[in-house]
């Protein structure tokens, strides 16, 4: 055996590494690995900086998820975010976007103009993040960020078979169906996951079905689920559907 | 700290948690990270913390005990469970911050403090050079981030990424080496972990 010939950065090294450090060596080749890291230091060498490299590689991956799994955590402290501080700041906010609306209805105002100037598919979540079991879910994610919005859908659906409970899911399918105009189908997503009163998306999902129903021209039933929501953003496109 | 009670971590045998977690499966690492927090949280705020420091402090110590349970540091078949082992290093490092800061003369009731510090978790070199890498790989493409993702801390095989990416194994495979030589340049050009 050549020693400088097995020391080589080569992608079969490389991949030999992975096996030992992912721990898919058989006894026989485990025994042979460590030999080898024995009389060759340079190997060795290869082998930790490797290590390091997955390790980094490991732990970037869960600092990232960490935030992730943080918003899951339900607490009723989350709940106070209504504060009067708060609620002083919407209603400013409220108040200004009613005077720019009044300005804007003033010029003439339609269903189809509300739409496109509410309309803004949501930006979705970090594709760094995600869990094992739902790569696919993020991959999608990957494509819904690129506006790939029937690519994102393809792999979604699947998993929305699987487990129609999966809040996230829906919404996400409800919003990229709106984003490709497909209104009937995004409200049909949407109406599933209305009344998920601990979805973090509660608000989200009233806002773009609203925009869905009103852009089936159900202006009716859009300012229906917008009573008694609680966000400035709804609150102000009911403003708005209000006045068609 | 052996008078505790072990508490069970979702009735997992606690062996079966740790290769769990040393596998990263996500779904065992989200329910020990949820679980967890709330006592964190309460201790950390009762001892002048506020909640954004609850849970920096719960996060750090979250990683160190992932660390110390991948390095063989902590034996989960002791006494000590998981769940009591990830609070008291969260209680450690809490304590070690509010000493250390602001509080250097203030008094604590809670002096009474059982803890086994937890071992140096990794040497300091061999610490900055996984420091550097995580600071490179957010200037990787999306692609090589998922890839590398994939198949380090998911864990799945060069079939599984194919299929996930819609690419052929061999390429998979290849790909997966070029975005690895790809982070090894960055960080030998960027030894400082600086952009």
């Amino acid at each position: 055996m050549d020693p400088n010939n097995n020391i080589e950065n080569t992608q079969e090294n490389v991949d030999l590494i992975d096996a030992y450090l992912l721990g898919n060596l058989d006894s026989d080749q485990l025994f042979e690995f460590k030999q080898r890291m024995d009389l060759y230091p340079d190997f060795r060498l290869m082998v930790n900086e490797q290590k390091t490299l997955m390790q980094g590689i490991e732990e970037g991956n869960l600092r990232n998820s960490l935030n992730d799994f943080h918003t899951e955590i339900k607490d009723e402290p989350h709940k106070k975010w209504m504060s009067r501080e708060w609620l002083a700041l919407a209603a400013s906010i409220l108040v200004l976007i009613s005077v720019s609306t009044w300005a804007f209805l003033n010029s003439g105002n339609s269903p189809e103009k509300v739409f496109t100037s509410n309309f803004k598919p949501d930006p979705g979540l970090p594709t760094t993040m995600g869990t094992a079991s739902d790569y696919e879910f993020y991959y999608g994610m990957v494509n819904y960020k690129r506006k790939e919005y029937a690519e994102a859908i393809n792999r979604w659906e699947p998993l929305y078979a699987a487990n129609p409970e999966n809040d996230t899911v829906v919404y996400f399918l409800g919003v990229a169906n709106l984003a490709q105009g497909k209104a009937r189908q995004a409200e049909k997503y949407l109406q599933m996951i209305r009344e998920k009163t601990e979805s973090v998306f509660y608000e989200e999902i009233r806002y773009y079905l609203a925009l869905s129903l009103l852009k089936e021209n159900k202006i009716e039933e859009a300012k229906n689920v917008l009573e008694q929501s609680e966000s400035s953003a709804n609150i102000v496109l009911l403003k708005e559907l209000k006045t068609l | 700290m052996h008078k505790h009670s072990i508490q069970k971590l979702n009735d997992l045998p606690f062996n079966r948690t740790v290769v769990l977690i040393k596998e990263n499966d996500a779904t065992t690492l989200k329910e020990l990270y949820k679980t967890n927090f709330a006592k964190v949280k309460r201790y950390v705020l009762k001892n002048s913390g506020d909640e954004q420091q609850a849970k920096d402090v719960y996060q750090e110590a979250f990683l160190a005990m992932w660390r110390n349970i991948k390095n063989n540091q902590f034996s989960a078949e002791s006494e000590t469970a998981i769940n009591g082992y990830l609070f008291q290093i969260a209680k450690y490092k809490w304590l070690d911050h509010v000493r250390s800061v602001k509080y250097k003369n203030t008094t604590f009731i809670n002096r009474d403090i059982e803890y086994d510090e937890p071992e140096i978790e990794i040497e300091d070199l061999k610490n900055q050079k996984i420091k550097i890498i995580m600071e490179c790989i957010g200037n990787l493409g999306e692609r090589c981030q998922i890839l590398l993702k994939l198949f380090y801390f998911e864990r799945k095989n060069y079939k599984e990424i194919a299929k996930i990416l819609s690419i052929d194994e061999a390429y998979a495979r290849t790909a997966k080496y070029r975005c690895q030589e790809q982070i090894k340049k960055m960080t030998q050009t960027n030894p400082n972990g600086s952009k």
